[in-house]
C-alpha cells in the first residue's frame, strides 16, 4: 500500500502530460475505428466501385465483389500495430513524463501519427491527380491534338463530379463517369491526434524544465 | 590534479582534464537502457509481425500475397464469354393513332450489385429511307437487382409528319424496321454512348 501511495503521489496532476494522455487515448480510438470507418471513401458510379481508404484498412468493392490484396492487408496491420503501440506508449509516458526514460517513450511515439497522416495525404494527392497524370500521358503521346482539358479528370477530395472522358479515350462507349468522394470523421480524428502528439512534445519541454526551487536544491556538480 | 565533471542536458557527462583534454561519456541509466530495448523490439515487431504472419499464412503459395481476391470473378465478368450482354429488344410498336413509339428492352445484370438505368435516349430513323422519326427516351429509371433480368421501356412521340410518313411509306405492312443511332445510356453513373446505328426489325405498326 505504501508503494501504491507513493505511485499515487507521483501521479500528481501537475506532473501528467495531459496532451499525451488524450492523444494516446485518441490514437487507440483511431486505430480501432479506422478498421470500420475509412478516412477517405471514393465511389465510382452509384455503387459500381467503392474504395474505402485508411492506413489500417483498405476496402475495395468492384461491382459487388470485395477485392482484397493480402500484401495491402499486411501493410494495414503494420500501421494498426504501430498506432496501437503509439497509443499505449503515449499513455504510459503521459503519467510519468519526468522519468529519465520518458523522453525515449515520447520520442518513439509523438512523430508517428503525423508521419502516417502525411503519408496518407500524399496518397490522397496521388489519387486525386492520377486521372490528370494518366490523361496527360495519354493525350501527350497518343491523342495529340486534343481540345479536351485533362483537368476534368481530377477526382475531387470531397464531393461529387462527373469525369468527362475525351472522345478518343472513350472509344465511343464510356464518355462520362460519376465519381464522388468523402473525407470521413476518422481523418479529422487523425489530424487531431497528430496535433495533440506534437503539442505533447512541446509541453514535455515545460515539464522537463526544472523549477527554480529544484535548481536551488541541486548541489554543485564538481568532483575532485 | 583536478578533474571537473559536468552533466549535459542531453545525457552526457563530460570530464575536463588538465591540458584542455575532455572525456565525454554517455550517462545512460539502466531504466533508460531497458526502455530503449523495449522500444527497439516494438519497432521490429511493427514491421516483422504483420508481414511475417502474412508470409506464414501464404507460405505454400507466396504468389497469393500479391493476388487480389475475387479477381477470377471480375475477369470472367469482363471477358468475352461471360461478359455483360447488351440490352435486347423484346417488343416494339408504333401506334399511328396516338403517335406513340415504344421499345421494350430486356437487360440482364451480370454483376453482384444493383444496377440502375437512370436515363437513356436515342434517335430513331426509318430503316428503308432514313426518314427521321424522332427521339425516344427512358420512361422511368429502372433498377435491376444483382444477377437478375429486368425490362425497361423507351418511348417517344412521333411528329404528325413522321406518323404520316410511316402510314404512307409502309401502307399495307404490319411491321417495319427502324434504325437507332446516337444512343446514350446513364447506367449507375456510367455514361455510355453507342457509336454507329443498330437496326431493330419488325416494329409493329398499330393503326
Amino acid at each position: 500500500m505504501k508503494g501504491l501511495n507513493l505511485n499515487m503521489k507521483n501521479l500528481h496532476a501537475k506532473n501528467v502530460n495531459w496532451f499525451a494522455l488524450v492523444g494516446g487515448a485518441l490514437t487507440l480510438v483511431l486505430a480501432v475505428s479506422s478498421l470500420s470507418v475509412p478516412w477517405w471513401q471514393i465511389t465510382v458510379g452509384q455503387t459500381l466501385v467503392r474504395v474505402g481508404l485508411s492506413p489500417v484498412h483498405v476496402s475495395t468493392n468492384i461491382v459487388g465483389y470485395d477485392v482484397a490484396l493480402p500484401i495491402i492487408a499486411a501493410i494495414g496491420w503494420m500501421f494498426m500495430v504501430m498506432l496501437v503501440s503509439v497509443g499505449i506508449v503515449l499513455v504510459v509516458y503521459s503519467v510519468v513524463p519526468t522519468k529519465p526514460y520518458s523522453k525515449r517513450l515520447l520520442g518513439f511515439a509523438y512523430k508517428k501519427p503525423l508521419g502516417i497522416l502525411i503519408t496518407f495525404i500524399i496518397l490522397m494527392l496521388l489519387v486525386t491527380n492520377a486521372g490528370t497524370m494518366i490523361g496527360t500521358m495519354i493525350i501527350g503521346t497518343m491523342l495529340r491534338p486534343s481540345t479536351m482539358s485533362v483537368a476534368d479528370l481530377n477526382v475531387p477530395w470531397s464531393g461529387a463530379k462527373t469525369l468527362q472522358l475525351p472522345t478518343s479515350v472513350a472509344q465511343g462507349t464510356v464518355h462520362g463517369i460519376a465519381v464522388s468522394s468523402e473525407v470521413e470523421w476518422t481523418f479529422w480524428l487523425a489530424v487531431t491526434v497528430a496535433a495533440l502528439c506534437i503539442t505533447a512534445r512541446v509541453y514535455h519541454k515545460k515539464l522537463d524544465r526544472p523549477t527554480p526551487a529544484e535548481n536551488a536544491k541541486q548541489p554543485p556538480q564538481h568532483a575532485a | 590534479m583536478m578533474t571537473r565533471m559536468r552533466r549535459h542536458p542531453c545525457g552526457f557527462v563530460s570530464y575536463s582534464l588538465p591540458l584542455g583534454l575532455t572525456i565525454r561519456k554517455a550517462n545512460v541509466q539502466p531504466s533508460v537502457k531497458k526502455t530503449q530495448l523495449i522500444l527497439a523490439l516494438i519497432s521490429i515487431f511493427i514491421v516483422v509481425g504483420p508481414l511475417g504472419a502474412t508470409l506464414l499464412i501464404y507460405r505454400n503459395n507466396l504468389s497469393g500475397v500479391l493476388t487480389p481476391s475475387n479477381v477470377n470473378k471480375l475477369t470472367n465478368l469482363l471477358s468475352s464469354q461471360g461478359g455483360p450482354e447488351m440490352p435486347k429488344v423484346i417488343d416494339s410498336w408504333c401506334n399511328l393513332t396516338s403517335r406513340m413509339f415504344c421499345l421494350l428492352f430486356n437487360f440482364t445484370n451480370p454483376t453482384a450489385t444493383n444496377l440502375m438505368v437512370i436515363s437513356s435516349s436515342a434517335n430513331v430513323t426509318d430503316h428503308s429511307d432514313g426518314y427521321p422519326l424522332g427521339q425516344i427516351s427512358l420512361a422511368d429509371p429502372v433498377t435491376v437487382g444483382a444477377n437478375e433480368t429486368g425490362t425497361f421501356q423507351m418511348t417517344g412521340t412521333l411528329s404528325e409528319e413522321a406518323a404520316m410518313h410511316v402510314a404512307t411509306a409502309h401502307s399495307g405492312e404490319s411491321s417495319f424496321n427502324v434504325d437507332i443511332s446516337n444512343a446514350n445510356i446513364n447506367c449507375s453513373g456510367i455514361m455510355l454512348q453507342m457509336n454507329g446505328t443498330s437496326t431493330i426489325t419488325n416494329v409493329s405498326i398499330l393503326r
